[in-house]
């Protein structure tokens, strides 16, 4: 390796950031070189300085400050699941409630054997009208919950 | 082999200790987390962006992400390359928002007391310009000079603190520590700091 190669290396070299066939052959060309020895010296004594420069810290007024915030985030966070949990609930429930007066219907209209044996394509009719339902419905919900939040985070 | 692996296993229930607490979310856990990481993670924001009252709102606005991300967390990932990364990311949000405007320069103050006075003042003399030519270096140098040699982070921690190619960080720490280098011999020369 070049002088020139091995000067690129003598400050990953300070940094221990070589592997150990690049820092063997550092330490084999410094033994012979004065100049990369001392450009040597002079990174270490960087390096060694910038591992103990001392540690600013932060207020303990700004430290009191940030907990209290993520605490009132953490339970903000934990309201909203809770909330987005509720509304998957009643959402769902909803959804098959509404399924149900289709049984309901057959069993007013055509009595226990209409249920038993229903007619596939009422069945599937009623089905994709209620899942269109909810689907026009869920968005209006969701920005309704928006919307209150919003309220409840300026009051 | 043993002593590495106890102690990689030791590391390994730390920070997951610390994800628990976070995820648990009541004031005494969140305290105990800030705690911990207070001083590390304010000395890397300020190295960063040199100016106390932005570290201070860089600080709070990390720990906010945090708690919000904390869900996210990979339990299998070291946490403190996760905490700085997202330390790192708030920053660089906040850089490009006030990009073109200029940062105050802020120095370090420096302990005075120790068993050894005179060698304590010279090391805190070199400390001292050390720590205001480091100040001088672009962002992307004190950074990784920082995350280096305080955090004492590996070179893949260090690539995935700043999502950067190895080679990348390796080119900053060389040329980062060259900088200094060539800046502080002069002066320590000079004053027989040597």
């Amino acid at each position: 390796m070049t002088h020139e190669n091995m000067q690129a290396l003598l400050a990953l070299s300070a940094a221990g950031l070589l592997d150990a066939d690049q820092e063997r052959s550092v330490r084999g060309h410094i033994r012979e070189c004065g100049q990369c020895a001392a450009r040597l010296a002079e990174l270490a004594a960087c390096a060694r300085t910038l591992s103990s420069l001392p540690a600013p810290s932060p207020s303990a007024d700004l430290v009191a400050r940030t907990q209290a915030l993520m605490a009132t985030e953490a339970a903000a966070i934990a309201e909203r699941r809770r909330g987005a949990v509720i509304a998957v609930g009643a959402g769902i429930f909803a959804w098959v409630a509404n399924l149900m007066t289709w049984a309901v219907y057959q069993l007013i209209t055509g009595g226990i054997s209409a249920v038993v044996r229903p007619e596939l394509s009422g069945l599937i009719a009623w089905l994709a009208l209620s899942t269109l339902t909810a689907c026009l419905v869920a968005p209006a919900a969701a920005a309704l919950a928006s919307r209150h939040r919003l309220e409840r985070s300026i009051l | 082999m043993i002593y590495q692996a106890a102690l990689a296993k030791d590391v390994e229930s730390a920070q997951n200790e610390e994800s628990a607490l976070l995820r648990r979310a009541d004031p005494a856990a969140i305290a105990e987390v800030v705690g911990r990481y207070r001083h590390r993670l304010y000395r890397y924001l300020l190295r960063l962006v040199r100016e106390p009252a932005t570290a201070d709102d860089l600080f709070q606005q990390t720990w906010l992400n945090v708690i919000r991300e904390i869900r996210r967390y990979d339990a299998r990932r070291s946490f403190d390359t996760w905490l700085f990364a997202i330390a790192h990311n708030t920053a660089m949000d906040l850089l490009r928002r006030k990009a073109g405007k200029s940062l105050d320069e802020e120095s370090s103050s420096l302990p005075d007391d120790g068993p050894d006075a005179l060698r304590q003042a010279m090391n805190a003399e070199r400390a001292s310009i050390l720590a205001a030519q480091m100040d001088a270096l672009p962002a992307a140098y004190r950074e990784v000079l920082t995350l280096r040699f305080e955090e004492g982070m590996k070179l893949e921690e260090i690539a995935e603190v700043t999502r950067a190619p190895l080679s990348t960080v390796k080119t900053r720490v060389r040329r980062g520590l060259e900088c200094l280098r060539e800046r502080m011999t002069a002066r320590w020369h000079k004053e027989d700091l040597l």
